[in-house]
């Protein structure tokens, strides 16, 4: 496989959803000083004090490792997390057996994982479902995030269930005995461990001591967030994670319940609680305006989704053509720099307009031209003059 | 000087009030014996309903303690071998790998939950969702067990001595139930049925071996209805795409 080289997924490519939103630069009489600082690694700060800190507000939620070959995977997990995103994934997910997936070199605790000697440290996930499907007690180690995951998991059919191909990545049984006969599995709604909502907080505990330097987060569907995020407040996880990409939602329903959201936390005496949201197709600027709006992380599943489906049609297209061909030859040097290539200029740009807000105060990052918009989201109505909707 | 602590190992002494992590390490330093039949023992007071207790062990030693203890005790057992009288609190021995998991008493909700292997023998009752979501190793429970037994298991066995609450063996797949007494309701998808000859064999040595009384024969197993016309046709245990 050459890497490097592909139809390119641009700036211009990606679709802005929050057009309408515009940033506000600094008024003309701003005095002139050196470039603001701010905008660096975000901390989050566990309940026992502890500080988990990650280089940037982004992270890819929900990669479809199992599309690609393993080794694949493990290569392009590590790559994307080397440009400062937390990447979710298990082991089960990047390797087979007991090879430790690149993703996994690093370990801060040095009693219970695996170290690996000038281990670049890679910012990840722990997707803890309710079934659990995949884990080990490994995955907990030198993870920086364990997302305990409440809402149900849809397939692409529109089930409730995992496919053969996530199921047999996971457990990696037999060709000839596949789980479940090969076909779907169902997923699970809640941790079949836990004896209800108002008894959350014990599994956070135990998931703190599992993954002692971890933040424990909690990954809800927004259908019920009136009832379920303040039920699930009251457990003290140490981040929300929202997935709002469950819904279809318009441009103005995005950002109004990103919004909606941080006040409601606010009102919950949640305001240090982070807000990560999983919002869909976003471009570069869509995801600072969500940062502007309330979110402390957004999900970059659509940038990252155009590297998994780059390898997985090449992958299947070398297999037909010739048979079989691995496209796991490329050494790690290649894989970094084919992602770097790919998702660079969204990072650069994202960082570039994160660092510019940080010359405005946060109630006065935002505008915009439409008197809808600006009632919606209590944001400046532009007094230009011209017509807008001309 | 030579010492044969293989031959009349030490009982060594430790308590929950060192803290959770201190007992942890304390227990990975106690050095193990060679000799696989009489493992090294370890005495662990100070139980009063702690959660969280002893969770990812990983060393090759015997541990007797007296509860009660809180949720997700052990969880994570590796080698292990935990005997322990008292009631414990929900997902006792949760993702356990390996080893073995003795509680005489009761269990509270999603006993040996995600377990992948090893042995969790209950002398008690155990709460709903025993079991849920394992995909390997053994449930024993002596008494009775509560709804949704099983639920999502990918493999693995369970065995209940007394009755099941309702939804028995929900969405099941390689995993197999066997029951003495009655179940509330079978779920949609699996079926009762009798034990084959090979299965009888199994389960009156595993019977044996948890320390449970009763006869193979008194056991029916639960199974997923696709196994069971996979070997009424003979085309092995299992058939493609059961859903």
């Amino acid at each position: 496989m050459k890497l490097g080289v592909h139809a390119g997924i641009g700036i211009e490519s990606m679709n802005e959803r929050l057009e309408k939103i515009c940033f506000l630069p600094p008024a003309i009489d701003t005095p002139w000083v050196g470039a603001p600082t701010g905008g660096g690694p975000i901390q989050i700060k566990r309940t026992d004090g502890k500080q988990v800190s990650l280089k940037l507000p982004l992270f890819w939620y929900d990669p479809p490792w199992s599309e690609v070959e393993i080794e694949s995977a493990d290569a392009i997990a590590a790559a994307v997390a080397r440009l400062g995103v937390t990447v979710s994934a298990l082991r089960s997910d990047l390797s087979s057996g007991d090879d430790l997936p690149e993703l996994h070199q690093f370990s801060s605790d040095g009693t219970t994982g695996e170290q690996v000697e000038n281990a670049e440290y890679l910012p990840r996930m722990v997707p803890y479902r309710p079934e659990r499907y995949g884990l080990s007690e490994r995955d907990f180690d030198g993870a920086a995030v364990v997302d305990v995951r409440l809402a149900m998991r849809r397939n692409l059919t529109g089930r409730f269930a995992f496919t053969p191909e996530e199921i047999g990545r996971w457990e990696a049984t037999q060709a000839d005995s596949p789980l479940a006969g090969g076909g779907w599995v169902p997923a699970a709604s809640f941790p079949p461990d836990v004896d209800g909502v108002e008894n959350l907080a014990g599994k956070f505990n135990q998931l703190r001591l599992l993954a002692g330097d971890a933040a424990v987060f909690v990954s809800i569907a927004p259908h019920r967030l009136n009832e379920e995020l303040p039920a699930v407040l009251k457990n003290q996880p140490e981040g929300i994670i929202l997935r709002l990409n469950e819904l279809n939602l318009s441009a103005l329903e995005l950002a109004h319940c990103v919004k909606q959201t941080r006040g409601m936390m606010d009102e919950q005496q949640s305001g240090h609680v982070p807000l990560w949201v999983v919002p869909g197709n976003i471009s570069a600027d869509d995801a600072v305006k969500l940062i502007a709006l309330g979110a402390n992380a957004v999900a970059i599943d659509s940038w990252c989704q155009e590297l998994i489906s780059e390898v997985r049609d090449a992958q299947q297209n070398a297999a037909s053509n010739s048979g079989y061909s691995s496209l796991s030859g490329p050494k790690t040097q290649d894989w970094v720099e084919w992602v770097e290539y790919e998702l660079f200029r969204h990072i650069e740009r994202f960082d570039g307009l994160m660092h510019a807000m940080q010359y405005q105060a946060p109630d006065e990052r935002l505008a915009t031209l439409s008197t809808e918009w600006a009632s919606m989201l209590s944001i400046p109505n532009l007094n230009v003059p011209f017509n807008s909707s001309s | 000087m030579n010492q044969t602590p293989n031959i009349n190992p030490a009982l060594h002494g430790l308590s929950l009030d060192l803290g959770v992590s201190e007992l942890h390490q304390a227990i990975h330093e106690i050095p193990i014996g060679d000799d696989d039949e009489q493992l090294t023992q370890v005495e662990v007071t100070g139980s009063a309903g702690q959660d969280a207790v002893l969770m990812r062990l990983d060393h090759l030693i015997r541990i007797k303690m007296e509860g009660p203890l809180g949720d997700y005790a052990f969880a994570f057992n590796k080698q292990a071998d935990i005997r322990m009288t008292g009631d414990v609190g929900n997902g006792v021995a949760e993702g356990m790998v390996s080893g073995a998991v003795r509680v005489r008493g009761d269990a509270g909700v999603g006993a040996g939950a995600a377990m992948t292997g090893g042995t969790l023998a209950i002398y008690g009752n155990a709460g709903n969702r025993c079991g849920a979501a394992m995909r390997g190793g053994g449930i024993f429970v002596r008494g009775d067990v509560g709804d949704e037994t099983g639920v999502g298991a990918l493999g693995g066995m369970i065995v209940v001595g007394g009755d099941a609450g309702h939804n028995l063996g929900d969405a099941m797949s390689n995993a197999t139930v066997f029951i003495r007494g009655a179940a509330a309701s079978l779920a949609d998808g699996v079926a009762d049925a009798p034990l084959r000859k090979r299965e009888q064999l199994r389960l009156g040595l595993l019977l044996i071996n948890a320390s449970i009384r009763g006869d193979a024969k008194e056991f029916r197993r639960i199974v997923p209805v696709a196994m069971l016309e996979a070997e009424a046709n003979e085309r092995g245990e299992l058939n493609p795409n059961w859903r």
